[in-house]
């Protein structure tokens, strides 16, 4: 009697199993998902569920940028972010012109690091930002830190390899400034005339304007006559 | 012990001691020649290089002489190979094999080389010839004759070796051309060349990497559509796969679809970042949801980015830290289940487990290869030793339990058989007489005297053999004394050597995983990189509204 009580239990637990096999059987087949099967290439691959929302931004302060990038330019070992550090905060002081509390020894200090990432992204001979600007920045670093004749033949070689860069106006303008300061005249004059018959704002050029005419009257009476034709 | 030793078959522990003491001799002939070459093949497929020599030691066939000689090379006997390969290319049948072979010896001479490859394609067949048509083709490609180089793969056949010709051409045009329609058509050749390859998983693998080049230059020309319908076709479990979703990525983001182009990222992001295209695409995430405007969860995906990269140090210094301590073989490849028997799940666990692809990058570098191989054919050879030693050591136990029991065999001992013989004999001589002469029982009489003459003499003999027994056993175990002491100075010699290797890999891979760590540092600077622009724009933005 137990026996056949076991049995007939048993056969009913068969019996619901079944039945909800039935159902689920069913119930796939109105309605499957598939789990963890996308395809097999990229282009099969199924989308998953990504959110986008809308966060409050923070107030960030220009000084709390500069902190930011001195300490990203002090602690990376890659050239290339270090001197992206370096051109974004000489970049952040001029657009805000605060006090960025950064000593000019410190600037110093800067520049006189950043040469060596400009020197090690050159030799390495692979660069993927502007060239004309990182030969623009590591003159600007060089004569920031008094290596004035190395800054001027970075310079040379913008001007040489990028004549169409927007930054050859200046860096002609800087090889001029660097000719009369070395007291070579004649070579200021030419260098300050290029500038002039070049395309570039009138800042520039009445800048250069100004000291071409200086340029000739320190070559003395024979440059004087070509200097009185520009008046 | 001395019980199972007892058990012991002697015949079999004869056989033993003959196999080991008599050295390479006995071990390398069966007395069969196929036999002798079907175990020599399978050696040299195995990579078992001294049993292939063994079983080749006397190459009377050419189809002996070329395995001899491919094993004679695998183990760096370089002059004994060239005798064999030039006896071969002078023989009948495998004259495209040993050029090819014989090219490969003499690559730094291109003069030599040259004419042996135009030979193995003359002669050889099937992979032997595609692979000296390719290897032809390098030649002209790297002495700039790009005609030449076309000429000799339009004559190869679909497959992998063609594939190989066609990329390598594309890699030069890629370089040369301004426009890159035609890296991309030989790319393009490649692929339907790769996917003739008979190897299928050898074929798709290099397929999944021409979709990669395809798909970056594609990108370099801002031609997106181009890359994207290119990096479409990769396959999602490929080694190759995770710098396909990110340049993928790239390319949707280029056309402004950020958030496809996260999909992407996103998967790419699943792989261990050993791979390449992997830390990009964490990057690449943040990137995307700068582009599509959500500039808090983009600082979000940049520090998860700089977590990810923090961990994967860690995780770097700790695998330096167990080289450091176990060795290089044992962390990163018995560590990681390697030798174990879950081998078949490799390719799956490769592309999930950090540790795994991390030595499946470091593998991709011949010198690695070779450095890997070498500690694992030595830790096996070491193995064997030690098998052997333990099966000499038995052996010496079988010879000294039967020389110690040589007391129950001595001719003393031979008496009572003696004894009961004569009584036979006596007691037959007796019946031999009572029997009627011609009978059948007399004829059986005397069938059985003949047969114990027989037993008499060969009684006669045993008392010799087994007086000689001794001393041949003392000889035996003489033999397997040298045995052991020959072992134990080649174990010693193993040892110093696998020592040595285990160095050279060590050091290899804790160079290898010293540069992943820096991998990581610059990737961590840019993800710090990033996080700094977010603040700049905010800042100048605030800086913006705060103007009149």
């Amino acid at each position: 009697m137990i026996r056949r009580d076991c049995f007939s239990m048993g056969r009913a637990s068969m019996l619901v199993f079944a039945l909800i096999a039935s159902e689920a059987a069913l119930a796939q087949d109105s309605f499957r998902v598939e789990l963890g099967r996308d395809g097999e290439t990229i282009g099969d691959m199924r989308p998953v569920f990504l959110e986008f929302k809308t966060q409050p931004m923070p107030a960030i302060s220009p000084v709390e940028v500069a902190r930011r990038y001195q300490k990203l330019f002090d602690n990376a070992d890659e050239p290339e972010v270090r001197i992206d550090a370096l051109a974004r905060l000489s970049n952040i002081q001029r657009l805000t012109d605060q006090d960025m509390a950064i000593s000019p020894e410190e600037e110093q200090r800067i520049y006189r690091e950043a040469i060596s990432s400009y020197e090690a992204i050159l030799n390495k001979g692979s660069f993927y930002g502007k060239l004309d600007e990182l030969l623009y920045q590591m003159a600007k670093a060089q004569a920031f830190v008094g290596q004035s004749d190395a800054s001027t033949d970075r310079l040379k070689q913008l001007v040489g390899l990028y004549p169409d860069s927007e930054l050859v106006p200046e860096a002609r303008f800087r090889i001029a400034e660097s000719a009369f300061s070395a007291e070579d005249y004649p070579s200021a004059e030419a260098a300050y005339s290029r500038v002039i018959s070049g395309e570039t704002g009138d800042s520039l050029k009445t800048k250069a304007r100004y000291m071409l005419g200086w340029s000739q009257y320190k070559q003395g009476p024979s440059a004087r006559s070509r200097g009185r034709c520009r008046f | 012990m001395q019980g199972w030793i007892r058990d012991l078959n002697l015949a079999r522990c004869l056989a033993l001691a003959l196999l080991f003491v008599a050295g390479p001799v006995a071990l390398a002939d069966t007395g069969y020649s196929d036999l002798d070459l079907g175990i020599a093949r399978f050696a040299l497929d195995t990579g078992d290089d001294a049993k292939a020599l063994r079983h080749t030691r006397q190459p009377d066939t050419e189809h002996h002489t070329i395995i001899r000689a491919r094993a004679l090379l695998n183990t760096g006997s370089k002059t004994e190979a060239i005798a064999l390969l030039d006896r071969l290319i002078n023989g009948d049948y495998y004259r495209g094999e040993a050029a090819l072979l014989k090219s490969g010896l003499v690559n730094a001479d291109k003069d030599n080389r040259t004419p042996l490859l135009e030979l193995a394609s003359r002669k050889g067949h099937g992979d032997i010839r595609q692979q000296a048509l390719y290897k032809l083709a390098e030649i002209a490609r790297k002495s700039d004759r790009p005609d030449r180089v076309g000429q000799i793969l339009a004559t190869m056949d679909s497959g992998y070796w063609a594939a190989l010709g066609y990329m390598n051409i594309a890699a030069d045009y890629g370089k040369r051309d301004l426009n890159p329609s035609r890296a991309l058509i030989a790319l393009r050749v490649a692929m339907a060349m790769a996917e003739e390859d008979p190897v299928r998983q050898r074929g798709e693998a290099l397929k999944a990497q021409l979709l990669v080049r395809a798909g970056l230059l594609a990108y370099g020309n801002e031609d997106y559509d181009k890359a994207i319908s290119f990096l479409e076709k990769m396959v999602l479990e490929s080694y190759s796969t995770p710098q396909g979703l990110y340049l993928h990525g790239l390319a949707l983001s280029a056309k402004g679809n950020q958030r496809d182009a996260m999909q992407s990222w996103h998967r790419a992001k699943k792989f261990p970042l050993a791979f390449s295209g992997v830390a990009e695409s964490w990057l690449g995430t943040g990137r995307g949801y700068d582009l599509a405007g959500y500039l808090g969860q983009a600082g979000e995906a940049y520090l998860s980015a700089s977590a990810s990269y923090e961990s994967e140090r860690v995780t770097l210094r700790k695998l330096a830290d167990l080289i450091h301590e176990k060795g290089a073989f044992e962390a990163m490849v018995a560590g990681a289940g390697e030798a174990k028997t879950e081998w078949f799940l490799a390719d799956s666990r490769t592309l999930t487990q950090p540790r795994s692809a991390y030595l499946l990058r470091f593998m991709e570098d011949a010198d690695a290869q070779q450095a890997l191989q070498r500690v694992r054919d030595l830790t096996n050879m070491l193995s064997q030793m030690d098998q052997q030693k333990h099966d000499l050591t038995v052996f010496r136990g079988v010879l000294d339990e039967r020389l110690n029991s040589r007391a129950a065999a001595t001719p003393d001992g031979f008496h009572p058989f003696e004894q009961r013989f004569d009584s036979t004999v006596r007691r037959l001589s007796a019946v031999r007489h009572s029997a009627a002469p011609g009978s059948q029982h007399a004829k059986e009489i005397k069938q059985l005297a003949l047969t114990l003459s027989d037993l008499r003499q060969s009684a006669d003999r045993f008392t010799d053999r087994v007086s000689n027994r001794n001393q041949r056993l003392q000889e035996l175990s003489g033999n397997v004394d040298n045995a052991l002491a020959i072992l134990g100075r080649n174990g010693q010699r193993a040892e110093g050597a696998l020592e040595k290797a285990n160095a050279e890999l060590d050091r290899q891979m804790l160079a290898y995983v010293e540069s992943e760590a820096g991998r990581m540092v610059v990737a961590l600077e840019k993800a710090e990189q990033q996080i700094a622009h977010l603040y700049e724009y905010l800042a100048l933005q605030s800086l913006e509204r705060g103007k009149p």
